[in-house]
């Protein structure tokens, strides 16, 4: 039980409970306000949380993100490994592949912190078990379409690993993927909870609308932000909002703060990709562990690209070429920067990321919230 | 589809003409002798009058890989491509060609090359990137008919690889000495099953492969055949027979 353990907040925000025993040092308390635990062992005390002001001066590292979580993820971990492995012994030597140190785990470390921002409102004083079995099956869910997606674009590593079906044969990664899906699907509905067994299903089908929308727009140099935003929440957005909603659901919030942490999860999905498809402009090959501008490439045009297409004719035509003269793949990532492409591919990653940090709002000042605003400035840090 | 064709040094008589007709043939009398080119492709060498066979053998050299240009090319290749066409061209055995439909131009053809091309977008909405793959590209003149029949075959993945064609129907009208007037007529898919395919497409497809128009012929022998329309493309053929397609 989480809150029973030292140093650890309950989530009744007011009254803290600790135990006899060491308290344990944590770098998000110590370096954000200057206050450490004082409180005596032998009695409770209602304390004032401070309000919490998380200018860094360092960059947010991910482990300092999750910090406020790390008890949920690792019990995540060992969970995710034996439930791959128990059912199929083709699956078992995979398992350790699949799900071993590598993955930041931050789709589940979302559901785990609206859960527990969620909660306080509702006075919810641990983590559920639907909650925890949601993370773990938004884990599997986000796994099986990686492994699935490798397959497809044929990719050698991930995470700086040998891919799955490089290492066991693509037999293996289709049949992995499924089980995941299936196996998500069943837990789902154990959940016994409708609205969320709609919410999670749905994403299952965008995940594959939205790679078909991919697929059928390759080239197309008259694809619109509208469709390119639309694309992102197919394959990113959809699952992140599906999860921090149902997180919320299962903490019995009102309609309105359920329909915020939708809202909150799109924003930052949104806000996610754009980064992402910046980064693939921005960085280096060395950097990205695979060539730069692949999605330029492939005929993938991502915002960056759009924006530039509105600005310069000379770009359509290179893109429309499919890059078939010498140079011209270099040219046109060139005209991307010299077009504002990527500066206004930031101000889009910016403006989604300020309506997620509004939408958290309505959530009760905590560690949790701060953490999820810390997700948003996370991310957008990976740009600045 | 890639021209896998090697040089041939009876080139002439590659293919069997399955109909009669007085054949006036191109008389090839090498000064020299012909060699078979193992390397690259052979620049233009200033003033010198290439064997048309040569030229030929140079220009399958180079096409080779280049699947009709279909998918583009870079543009130093297509500069390779177009140099060697203008070369034959130069050495026209038959200048007046619609004169001469009958003996020269009736008959079976294969597109070897044309700058026609199907990249980007459109490349994407015909399925062309691994579902639909294209096969031979034919084109059946019938002068006693004044028809030309443009045949696209592709084949279509995921239907058990189906094998189809896009048949679209032209008739001409000799306007010059050199040149014919084209006029669309009919245009078709089949087997149906492959129509579906197609149908929200369908004038995409048209519109790339619609003769209408006029057309040069620029060069004609027994066996090689090059025009050029009113939009600036290029066609180089060959001579194909009923077996073949």
């Amino acid at each position: 039980m989480w809150s029973m353990s030292c140093a650890r907040v309950g989530l009744n925000q007011r009254v803290f409970e600790l135990p006899s025993c060491r308290v344990k040092k944590r770098s998000l308390w110590r370096s954000r306000s200057g206050v450490c635990c004082l409180f005596s062992p032998t009695q409770n005390v209602s304390v004032q949380m401070p309000s919490f002001n998380p200018i860094t001066t360092k960059p947010i590292s991910v482990s300092s993100l999750l910090e406020v979580v790390a008890d949920d993820l690792h019990r995540l971990n060992t969970n995710l490994k034996s439930l791959i492995g128990a059912e199929n012994p083709v699956l078992i030597s995979a398992a350790e592949q699949i799900f071993g140190a590598g993955g930041k785990r931050l789709r589940p470390a979302l559901v785990f912190l609206v859960s527990r921002a969620t909660a306080q409102l509702t006075g919810l004083k641990e983590l559920t078990v639907e909650h925890q079995r949601l993370a773990e099956i938004i884990e599997m869910i986000h796994t099986a379409s990686l492994i699935h997606d490798d397959v497809i674009d044929d990719s050698e590593l991930r995470r700086g690993k040998q891919t799955i079906h490089q290492m066991y044969g693509t037999k293996v990664a289709v049949l992995a993927g499924d089980f995941m899906f299936a196996q998500s699907s069943w837990f789902l509905a154990n959940l016994e909870n409708l609205e969320v067994i709609k919410l999670i299903s749905q994403v299952i089908k965008d995940f594959a609308s939205g790679e078909i929308k991919q697929a059928s727009s390759f080239f197309n140099v008259d694809l619109t932000l509208e469709d390119y935003l639309l694309k992102s929440y197919y394959k990113t957005a959809s699952l992140i909002a599906s999860s921090t909603k149902a997180a919320a659901i299962f903490s019995s919030s009102s309609p309105t703060i359920c329909n915020e942490m939708y809202d909150y999860g799109k924003n930052l999905g949104l806000s996610f990709q754009v980064v992402d498809d910046i980064l693939d402009f921005t960085q280096s090959a060395e950097q990205l562990g695979k060539p730069a501008a692949s999605d330029l490439r492939k005929g993938n045009l991502t915002a960056p690209v759009i924006f530039a297409l509105q600005e310069e004719s000379k770009l359509r035509e290179i893109i429309d070429s499919e890059f078939m003269e010498e140079g011209s793949l270099e040219k046109a990532i060139e005209l991307v920067h010299s077009c504002g492409g990527i500066k206004k591919a930031q101000d889009l990653a910016k403006e989604k990321g300020n309506l997620a940090m509004q939408n958290l709002q309505c959530l009760p000042q905590s560690e949790f919230k701060t953490a999820l605003e810390n997700m948003v400035r996370y991310n957008l840090e990976r740009i600045d | 589809m890639a021209v896998a064709l090697l040089p041939n040094p009876s080139f002439a008589n590659r293919h069997h003409l399955s109909f009669k007709r007085s054949k006036q043939a191109v008389r090839i009398r090498p000064t020299h002798s012909i060699n078979v080119r193992a390397s690259s492709a052979p620049t233009t060498t200033t003033g010198e009058n290439k064997n048309a066979n040569d030229v030929k053998t140079a220009l399958y050299q180079a096409l080779e890989g280049v699947n009709r240009g279909i998918f583009g090319v870079t543009s130093a290749k297509k500069s390779e491509i177009e140099g060697l066409v203008e070369i034959l061209e130069s050495q026209n055995p038959t200048p007046e060609p619609t004169t001469q439909l009958q003996d020269k131009v009736d008959g079976y053809w294969k597109l070897v090359y044309s700058t026609i091309t199907i990249l980007g977008s459109k490349r994407t909405k015909l399925g062309l990137r691994g579902f639909i793959t294209l096969g031979d590209f034919f084109q059946i003149i019938n002068v006693p008919e004044e028809k030309a029949v443009n045949v696209v075959k592709f084949n279509a993945r995921g239907f058990n690889m189906l094998s189809g064609q896009l048949k679209i129907v032209a008739s001409y009208k000799i306007s010059s000495k050199t040149r014919v007037d084209i006029t669309l007529e009919s245009s078709s898919i089949t087997p149906d099953q492959l129509m579906g395919l197609f149908e929200k497409n369908y004038d995409l497809l048209l519109n790339i492969f619609n003769p209408e128009g006029w057309l040069e012929i620029t060069y004609v022998d027994e066996s090689f055949r090059i025009g050029r329309d009113d939009k600036g493309n290029i066609f180089v053929l060959e001579r194909s027979d009923q077996t073949e397609f």
